[in-house]
């Protein structure tokens, strides 16, 4: 119960740091939703007229503090370019963007547990040095370019998918998770190789243990070992590893939709910061803040489960 | 038989290029030409997708300021009169129009059987809401600017309605293109409800935005049944998805990527219908100095430009006029000032800058075209000694920056005119005009100007209108390069594109060819 109150009252200062991180960001940089939206037809009275009316000319604190109890109301807003709810403008993205993000990291595990209890298993051998060096490669090439690549590829000379041409799941749940596979896997790949690297080295260390040499000098299966004893010792940095890569991930989403022409948050979140469209920018910025802390204690659960001697 | 005059046409411009070769080495506005071996019969229906690089600003007709919006409502709305491709207006919702001796009384009738997308008949009380709502000063400023003008909206009879002005203006029509939208009618941002070629469907923010074929429409129907318009933002993408299928067509395209586009499409060419130029600040230090202006003028070769940037596509231009608005363009303007480093030097000097100064060029970062281009200005300007600092800001920051609060020295942008008339292109020069961002000042602009607006016969109008081009030219108020080339890629799918004089994409006139 402790625990809960103690992680519950973090997240919400953490959030609350954010969200007034973000609303600082808007009033620094230069541009003004209002001019924004009037373009070049703006004259000095629309424009007041226009922050008048969405309230942009009360003081800061005001302003902020209105949003905060909105929010927590469940109202988000209303967007200024949009001129609809931003709940419901960003209600149907984030199940976009949070599928990708979680195809990706279900394609890092898919990738990174066999290889790196193979690279063990082998070491030294050949097909360990092969991964080390195909895991040099991949993990210094960025997934937009890996995206890129896939698009030209996959998309233009094998022809697998259509480049830009995405199913909605409202229209085809099949055609949704296929669609998504490309991206996921553009994303996952430069971290799967990060994976798969600290993955090995900790399963190496936990093998030279004296556990390990015990259990095999007493004749267990060597395969057996390794999955029962040293994968369970060996995964805790991995762990803790994944759950700060989920952060990066949500963020690689973001620029990988742009090249798959995904129409998540990415998108909506790029457009609304170009058109100072705070309301939007503020609801999806503190809302993938929250997505990622949750993952974060979800994560230090996991970890407590893995090695009891660890106080979370 | 249309193709066949088009290539006739087009062997005789060819032969009269080479003829006047000889003469002059100005480029000349070439007709638009387009290699279109396309063949097959043209069929009704089918759908067609188009990329488009940013999301409308708004679905409100009225509201709505970006040109990328206004090109796809004008597929949705139309006002009592509206644009036609040779740059006329025509009646649209009224049959016909009449203008009073003195231009001071617009009278329309209604057309009969005009139908709003939801089925109910377009009515004078529709006309005059509409009219009466870009007017309303309640907010400030009219949400057409030109409207403060308006005396009052008067309903005659169930057909007839009158628009009396406080003072005489003979362009006044040009702003009737104003959409007609149904009274007290409050859903436009969500369910926008017009009399055009083509009803709204559904949007989906940054995604996309449907129209269908309106069956009911008065005049000539559309040939699909359905157009998508597909939001792509990243350029780069525009390519893949043309060439992957995901889009049919797409508008602005570099010549880099056209050239990508081999096979499976046709290139239309034709012109973005604006004036690209280096806007000087004329009221910074040093271009407040004519001398310094006409000396930029003289290092800039806009030939040049166009070279590096488009491949030598594109209109060049001298003045604040673009060739589509045919009536008050002069293509002598265009080699008023040519390339002369000796003489820009000459002028520098007489002004007191013997070694040349910095000049900081503000663009746009996201415009290609126009970063380009001031790359290649500040590589001209080097032979005069202008040490040029390109500063690539946000588009967003630019509205404030250069366009509202005038904190720049030079800006390269595009300016286009949100109307067919002279005045679009022309008022923003006059002093204190909330348009002017290039701090033009001039006693006889503004004199020539008023004149100009309230002269009631159309050739002394026409006639004033360049005089105040050539005034532009004459105090080198900004360094004038071109009118943009518009190259739009159309899947061989389809045929029917027509280019405008304004930015507007017409797709009523598309059709698919089996």
């Amino acid at each position: 119960m402790k625990f809960v109150i103690r992680k519950l009252s973090g997240l919400i200062i953490t959030l609350l740091i954010v969200s007034i991180l973000a609303f600082l960001a808007f009033e620094v940089i230069p541009g003004d939703p209002a001019r924004s939206i009037l373009g070049t037809e703006a004259t000095e009275s629309k424009v007041q007229a226009l922050r008048e009316e969405m309230g942009l000319n009360r003081p800061l604190p005001q302003r902020y503090g209105r949003w905060v109890k909105d929010f927590v109301g469940g109202d988000m807003g209303i967007s200024y370019s949009y001129q609809t709810p931003v709940r419901e403008m960003i209600g149907d993205k984030i199940p976009i963007t949070l599928t990708l993000t979680a195809i990706a990291f279900l394609f890092i595990l898919l990738f990174s547990t066999p290889i790196s209890i193979l690279c063990v298993r082998y070491e030294n051998k050949f097909i360990d040095k092969l991964f080390t060096i195909l895991n040099q490669i991949t993990m210094s090439v960025p997934p937009f370019f890996i995206g890129i690549i896939f698009t030209v590829l996959f998309g233009l000379v094998f022809r697998l998918f259509t480049p830009g041409g995405y199913v909605s799941y409202e229209e085809s749940v099949s055609g949704f998770f296929k669609y998504l596979i490309l991206p996921g896997i553009a994303i996952a790949l430069p971290k799967a190789a990060m994976t798969i690297k600290l993955f090995r080295n900790s399963l190496l260390a936990e093998m030279r243990q004296d556990y390990v040499r015990t259990a095999q000098s007493r004749g267990n299966n060597p395969w057996r070992v390794l999955v029962r004893h040293v994968l369970r010792n060996g995964i805790s940095p991995v762990v803790t590893f994944l759950g700060m890569a989920i952060a990066d991930m949500i963020a690689n989403s973001i620029v990988i939709e742009q090249v798959f022409g995904i129409p998540g948050l990415g998108r909506t979140l790029i457009s609304s910061i170009s058109k100072r469209d705070y309301p939007v920018v503020e609801a999806i910025i503190v809302l993938i803040a929250a997505v990622i802390l949750v993952v974060n204690v979800l994560v230090d659960l996991l970890y407590q489960k893995l090695d009891r001697r660890i106080e979370v | 038989m249309r193709r066949r005059v088009a290539q006739t046409i087009l062997v005789l411009t060819v032969a009269a290029a080479i003829a006047l070769g000889g003469c002059s080495g100005d480029k000349k506005a070439a007709p638009s030409t387009t290699e279109n071996k396309l063949s097959g019969n043209p069929v009704e229906g089918g759908s067609i997708k188009v990329g488009i690089s940013q999301d409308l600003d708004s679905l409100d007709p009225h509201k709505a300021v970006a040109a990328g919006t206004k090109e796809v409502l004008f597929n949705i709305y139309e006002g009592l009169v509206k644009p036609d491709k040779s740059g006329n207006l025509v009646e649209a919702v009224a049959s016909s129009y009449e203008i009073s001796d003195d231009a001071r009384v617009y009278t329309f009738t209604l057309r009969d059987g005009v139908k709003f997308h939801n089925g109910n008949g377009v009515t004078v009380e529709d006309v005059k809401y509409s009219i009466d709502r870009c007017a309303d000063t309640s907010n400030g400023d009219p949400l057409v600017s030109a409207y403060s003008i308006i005396d009052s909206v008067n309903i005659l009879d169930d057909k007839t309605v009158e628009i009396r002005l406080k003072e005489p203006n003979t362009e006044f029509l040009a702003y009737m293109t104003t959409a007609i939208i149904p009274k007290d009618y409050d859903a436009l941002e969500t369910a926008p409800v017009g009399t055009g070629p083509f009803k709204f469907v559904s949007r989906s923010p940054q995604e996309n935005v449907i129209l269908e074929k309106n069956e009911d429409y008065w005049g000539e129907k559309a040939h699909l049944d359905k157009v998508e318009f597909k939001i792509v933002a990243d350029a780069d993408m525009l390519v893949t998805n043309l060439k992957g299928g995901s889009i049919d067509m797409a508008m602005r395209l570099t010549s880099g990527q056209a050239a990508e586009l081999k096979s499976g499409f046709h290139i239309e060419e034709g012109t973005m219908n604006l004036v690209q130029a280096l806007y000087l600040n004329n009221a910074v230090k040093p271009l407040d100095d004519e001398k310094v202006r006409k000396a930029l003028s003289y290092a800039i070769n806009p030939n040049e430009i166009m070279d590096i940037v488009s491949d030598g596509k594109g209109v060049r231009i001298g003045t604040s006029m673009y060739p589509g608005l045919k009536k008050y363009y002069d293509d002598e303007y265009a080699s008023y000032y040519e390339q002369d480093y000796d003489k820009a030097k000459k002028l520098l000097k007489e002004a007191g800058y013997p070694d040349g100064f910095d000049l900081e060029i503000t663009v746009s970062s996201a415009d290609q075209p126009h970063v380009d281009t001031a790359q290649v200005i500040a590589e001209e300007l080097k032979n005069i000694g202008v040490n040029v600092k390109i500063k690539p800001i946000e588009w967003e920051s630019w509205l404030e920056d250069v366009y509202a609060n005038h904190h720049y020295q030079s800006t390269v942008v595009g300016v286009d005119a949100a109307n067919l008339s002279a005045r679009a292109m022309l008022e923003r020069f006059t002093t204190g005009n909330s348009g002017n961002f290039i701090n033009f000042s001039d006693a006889e602009y503004d004199k020539i100007f008023k004149e100009a607006i309230s002269a009631t016969d159309e050739a002394k109008q026409t006639e004033l209108y360049k005089q105040l081009e050539e005034i532009l030219i004459d105090k080198a108020a900004n360094v004038y390069i071109q009118d943009l080339a518009n190259l739009v890629a159309v899947s061989d799918k389809y045929d029917g594109y027509v280019f405008y004089p304004l930015y507007v994409q017409d797709m009523s006139t598309i059709y698919m060819i089996e």
